[in-house]
């Protein structure tokens, strides 16, 4: 079976009207997997977004090339069944939600792919049952908070049964409590089995995805688990990133003598290791 | 006297119709001046709302909000003085950046006051050194040139060029990266210590709360449930919890320690004042270095 998605030597240059070219991407090669949490992180214009765009065809190679489950994104009879398999949610619920009942809205793409209505009816309560909004299937989504739209922009995607959701900053414009939503309803969908590309400038939320991709001036800069990735706070403030507090601070006791291990990036991790290590001292193990 | 109080501030929008929202709930409120307060609390609490009061963009459905001691709902308030006293920036201002050069974006708010054009480039000049700008690097470009932080900061010095005594920002860095979330609260710092200016923002992000604010006001529903010292609010982990909010990732650390039975202290705000507290506490003196 090839790779769910496949990066070769991918080139992204855009031509604004008038203005010089623009390389968003210059030579990307990557491999997603089936199964994968994966974030990607990189400051602002690093080529994030546009990267995501060519995982389900909405921006097709300059040069190089972008295979769906082995399908080619360029290949324009390809296209409805690479949608299918990818689906996309972006960084303002407002702009994407169609309908004006929660139902109708993740409704609308099942309806398009004109199955039964049976089967459509199936579709939309299985999505709105896995992100938690089945009981808010006759709202108005415009009257919903900005972590429920999320979710029922989830769920619309979902009903397409896609095998992998990108989520294009779909955090950024939440508060605490949507954002808490949406990465637990993710970190779900992964567990049960949905490849899931969640784009994000919180490096908090990066750190809970299997898998950490950096990227900077629009190349890959790091690839690896958040633990490796996040270990690295000096490469870190080079590529526009800034480590959670909660590593700098491990950072500054490692540096200070304390064997606390590489990688600790939340308060729980942390936490466990200084416990620990108390443990440990005051059983006369360590000065 | 206060630089901006409202008392029993009621805003109510399509009142009388089916859609009818109440979105602020009898909120009393004094900012004086020289304060740096974030406000924070879920969305829909009211935030934006409360803010657009401060100068006159919206008007209260009942109750007052006064200025600098002058009743916003008089009509014989100037709004005009008042909108150039307190300067608001909007979410996402970068998106109202329209002319074709930085300057002439930064000079449109001076120009429609009517002052002469030396006075207008003297403002310019001084509003982008204020946000960490520089008139001849930047001035002549076009401000979609810049990257999204220098174009935020570029809006923000539109408002500054209308001399305001306060800064009022909605979410000012949200949808920057790390670095540029870093480099706008730099410049805040800066306009409220070395300009004195009174700034009041809006904020999702507990950690830029802890190391920005002096005072932390919350809003739940319209209404004003918590208003105190950053460390004092952030000691009632249960009550934001119930709000939908949460606290800095390091006190959330400290409460974590102290449940494993490591007595630290809980109120701390930045990464140095949370390794102090746990070198203390469990006395990991220089030996340990």
């Amino acid at each position: 079976m090839p790779p769910l998605i496949e990066v070769r030597n991918l080139r992204h240059v855009y031509h604004p009207g008038g203005a010089p070219p623009v390389v968003a991407l210059d030579g990307v090669s990557l491999t997603i997997d089936r199964g994968e949490l994966v974030a990607i992180v990189g400051g602002n214009g690093s080529g994030k977004s546009t990267l995501a765009k060519h995982f389900n065809a909405l921006l097709l190679p300059t040069e190089g090339e972008v295979r769906v489950d082995g399908l080619d994104t360029r290949d324009r009879s390809a296209l409805w069944e690479i949608r299918r398999r990818v689906g996309m949610v972006f960084q303002n619920p407002d702009n994407q939600l169609v309908a004006t009942v929660v139902e109708e809205d993740v409704a609308f793409g099942p309806e398009n792919l004109g199955l039964p209505p049976e089967e459509i009816a199936a579709r939309v309560e299985e999505a709105l049952r896995i992100v938690e909004m089945a009981e808010y299937r006759h709202h108005q989504p415009h009257l919903l908070s900005g972590g429920q739209k999320q979710r029922v922009a989830i769920a619309g995607v979902l009903a397409m049964r896609p095998q992998c959701l990108v989520l294009d900053e779909a955090t950024t414009m939440l508060d605490p409590q949507g954002q808490r939503e949406v990465l637990d309803t993710i970190t779900r969908l992964n567990r049960d089995g949905v490849t899931v590309v969640h784009i994000t400038h919180v490096m908090e939320e990066a750190a809970r995805c299997h898998r950490v991709i950096v990227l900077a001036d629009g190349r890959v800069a790091l690839d690896g688990p958040p633990a490796e990735v996040f270990a690295r706070v000096e490469d870190l403030a080079a590529l526009r990133l800034v480590p959670p507090p909660v590593a700098a601070l491990a950072d500054r006791l490692r540096r200070d003598g304390l064997p606390l291990p590489a990688g600790l990036l939340d308060a729980d991790q942390l936490a466990d290791a200084l416990a620990r290590l108390e443990a440990d001292r005051t059983a006369k193990r360590w000065p | 006297m206060a630089l901006i109080e409202c008392a029993d501030l009621t805003h109510v929008y399509l009142k009388g119709t089916p859609l009818e929202t109440v979105a602020l709930r009898g909120v009393s409120l004094s900012i004086e001046a020289g304060e740096l307060v974030a406000l924070i609390g879920p969305t829909g609490s009211g935030k934006s709302t409360l803010v657009q009061h401060f100068n006159a963009l919206l008007r209260p459905t009942e109750g007052t909000v006064r200025v600098a001691g002058v009743d916003l709902s008089d009509p014989r308030a100037d709004l005009r003085a008042v909108r150039r006293q307190v300067g608001l920036v909007f979410q996402y201002p970068e998106h109202q950046l329209f002319e074709e050069t930085v300057a002439d974006d930064v000079a449109y708010g001076p120009r429609n006051l009517g002052l002469s054009d030396d006075e207008v480039r003297r403002r310019v000049r001084e509003a982008l050194r204020m946000v960490g700008l520089d008139v001849e690097r930047v001035g002549p470009r076009s401000p979609f040139s810049l990257s999204g932080g220098e174009m935020r900061r570029v809006a923000i010095a539109g408002v500054l060029a209308m001399g305001p005594q306060v800064l009022a920002l909605d979410e000012p860095t949200a949808g920057l990266d790390p670095l540029g979330k870093e480099e706008i609260l730099e410049q805040i710092r800066r306009l409220h210590a070395d300009h004195g200016l009174t700034v009041i923002f809006i904020s999702h992000n507990m950690d830029e709360v802890a190391r920005m604010a002096r005072r932390v006001v919350v809003l739940s529903r319209g209404q004003v449930v918590m208003d105190g010292p950053v460390r004092e609010v952030f000691r009632h982990a249960g009550r934001l919890s119930q709000v939908g909010l949460g606290v800095p990732s390091l006190v959330d650390l400290m409460q974590r320690l102290r449940r494993r039975g490591l007595p630290v202290r809980e109120d701390v705000l930045t990464v140095d004042e949370a390794h102090a507290a746990i070198r203390e506490a469990l006395g990991w003196s220089s030996s340990a270095t």
